[in-house]
């Protein structure tokens, strides 16, 4: 097995084997995360094309300060915001007013597939999905989103809420129809 | 808020570290636009080595010509000494030194049926018959036995003798009757060689030269033709490839590459006998295709760049993975260059070199894959970009006259950039390797 330092210097000489190997290792990875920033699984899969095509011409800039994993990653989220960015602006995200949570707030996600609970994220409006992912999954703040997205703290925040608030909808409509397919 | 903690910590947990296998065809589609990238960058370099290799060749046999034009120069007999050749031949430096001046006079002897006979005035032929004469020196050039029906004068004596009565001498015409040989084609009968006592090597090489093989009139260098292309006005297309030492468009890439072409008009007037001072006005435009990590300005729709990230005014450009653009840069350059002519025949051959002020019109940032808007930046005060840049030029230009008016020259060239193109840049200039035409209509 080619250690990651080798593997790297083989994908910098277009060495077709090392880079097929580089892409076993890391695309499903990858892929989840462009699943949660995509709509359907179809633009999911170009962002991942469009995700290699860029790691491969810019891995001779790597320069092993930080994990491989994290520096993939980052270009992962890079082009799906890229990809979402000619729509985001055709809809900009609107303010919405703050709506606080309902106080059985401990949902059990353990219980949902991920391919269910990418199916909820996935049926979020695009402003909301990007945002909560960048804020829950990323651990960006507010004000680095509202930087990224160019918009503003404000809009980024009600993004937020109101995409918890959807999912939480989400997640209690499809708890109750497992329970009834339990009973039943 | 503690509630929205639990609430996005538990989908982190959730679905942060999944993963999902892709389908087969996402390897597909990247390995068939890796191997499309690597033939365009495989063909981008080939065409530079393809220009490299004709500039290579042209400059081998513009250097050969020009070798070998020195060389002809350089030889001794000159076109003049040619021409005083043709009409005065020398007299061999040979033993032939004491033929008496009756003999020099007549070329060729008379041949003589009767071989003891000594030739008479009368049947003297002049050197007159071309056709006869190159015969006969293509058949000296195959016999080195020299052994032709030609009297021998080897006792200084008879030449002396023959001196005082050509008639009545006692030449011995028969001493190499032996190994006479007949030319073939040759009226041996009626013609003989110049009568030369052979004791050391034979110079054919002065009997070539007393050939009337080329006009005189084309041997004289006619001087006011030379000199005659004073003033000139030319057309000019250039192509070529730039470097730049580093990227303008990225914090990441370290250099950038590109294409560049040029259209345009100058004018030229010899100053000197080989000093020539051109000048004129030319179209510009330089493409980049680099990589840039910025994207969005006040829009999200827009492709961004370093210049813009460095514009003080600028706020809203954010970071973003690296993503490939066009940059197109246009300018109006204004070249003042001082050339010199090393030879101006029907080919020309002649050095440039001087500066250039490019006044810069407009920038112009696109996404190639269509997803995002243009970006146009033209200079000012407000801009990136500086107005003026002065560059350093040296070109060779290689020309063929045709007809009487015009000339069409190929001209590889060098173009170095004295300046950066970004106001807050102190490095990165630019290098320009081009080849291009000129069609040149000269004033008579």
């Amino acid at each position: 097995m080619l250690d990651e330092k080798q593997l790297i210097t083989d994908c910098v000489n277009e060495k077709r084997e090392a880079q097929r190997i580089l892409y076993d290792r890391y695309s499903r990875r990858l892929m989840a995360i462009c699943l949660r920033y995509c709509r359907t699984r179809a633009e999911a899969e170009d962002v991942l094309q469009e995700t290699f095509l860029k790691i491969f011409a810019s891995l001779r800039t790597f320069r092993f300060e930080s994990k491989l994993e994290t520096w993939m990653t980052r270009i992962t989220i890079n082009t799906a915001l890229n990809f979402q960015r000619q729509r985001l602006y055709l809809l900009p995200m609107v303010d919405v007013t703050e709506i606080q949570l309902m106080e059985d707030e401990n949902v059990s996600l353990a219980d949902f597939h991920f391919s269910e609970l990418i199916k909820i994220v996935q049926a979020l409006p695009d402003g909301c999905r990007i945002v909560f992912n960048l804020f829950a999954i990323e651990g960006y703040v507010h004000s680095e989103i509202a930087s990224m997205l160019n918009i503003s703290e404000g809009t980024s925040k009600s993004q937020l809420f109101r995409a918890r608030t959807l999912l939480r909808e989400k997640i209690d409509q499809a708890s109750m129809k497992y329970e009834e397919g339990k009973n039943i | 808020m503690k509630k929205e903690r639990i609430f996005d910590k538990n989908w982190k947990n959730a679905i942060d570290g999944a993963e999902a296998t892709p389908s087969p065809s996402v390897w597909n589609n990247i390995l068939r636009e890796l191997v499309i990238q690597e033939g365009n960058s495989i063909r981008q370099r080939l065409t530079f080595y393809q220009r490299l290799a004709v500039a290579s060749v042209l400059v081998a046999i513009i250097l050969s010509g020009w070798i070998g034009y020195r060389w002809l120069q350089s030889d001794e007999v000159t076109p003049h000494t040619k021409f005083a050749t043709q009409h005065n031949p020398p007299k061999p430096k040979t033993t032939t030194d004491s033929i008496p001046n009756a003999t020099q006079k007549n070329l060729l002897l008379p041949a003589k049926k009767d071989r003891n006979q000594p030739p008479s005035s009368t049947e003297v032929k002049p050197l007159s018959d071309v056709n006869n004469l190159a015969k006969a020196q293509s058949f000296l050039k195959n016999d080195n036995s020299y052994d032709l029906t030609v009297a021998a004068f080897t006792d200084k004596k008879r030449h002396e003798q023959n001196e005082d009565d050509l008639s009545t001498s006692e030449i011995d015409y028969t001493k190499n009757l032996n190994h006479s040989k007949t030319l073939e084609g040759f009226d041996s009968g009626e013609y003989r060689l110049p009568v030369v006592a052979i004791t050391s090597q034979p110079k054919y090489v002065e009997i070539v030269r007393v050939l009337p093989a080329i006009p005189a009139s084309f041997m004289a260098p006619r001087k006011s033709e030379a000199e005659s292309e004073k003033i000139w006005a030319a057309v000019t297309a250039t192509s070529g490839n730039t470097i730049a030492s580093s990227n303008p468009y990225s914090y990441t890439s370290t250099s950038s590459q590109g294409n560049s072409y040029s259209v345009g008009a100058l004018g030229g007037i010899l100053i000197a006998t080989h000093w020539v001072v051109q000048s004129g006005l030319l179209y510009v435009n330089q493409v980049a295709n680099p990589f840039s990590i910025i994207a969005g300005n006040n829009s999200l729709s827009s492709v961004a760049s370093y210049a813009l990230v460095k514009q003080p005014s600028t706020t809203a450009t954010n970071y973003s993975s690296a993503y490939a653009i066009v940059s197109t840069n246009e300018f109006v350059s204004l070249p003042v260059m001082v050339g010199y002519v090393l030879t101006k025949k029907k080919f020309a051959w002649q050095i440039n070199s001087g500066i250039s002020t490019d006044l810069f019109l407009r920038n112009t940032l696109t996404d190639p894959n269509g997803q995002m808007q243009s970006y146009s930046q033209s200079a000012g005060a407000d801009s990136p970009y500086r107005t003026t840049i002065v560059a350093g030029l040296f070109n060779n230009e290689v020309s063929y006259r045709l007809g009487k008016n015009y000339r069409l020259a190929i001209v590889p060239g060098v173009k170095y950039s004295l300046s950066p193109l970004l106001k807050s840049q102190s490095s990165s200039n630019l290098l320009l390797l081009d080849i291009g035409f000129r069609f040149r209509y000269i004033f008579r």
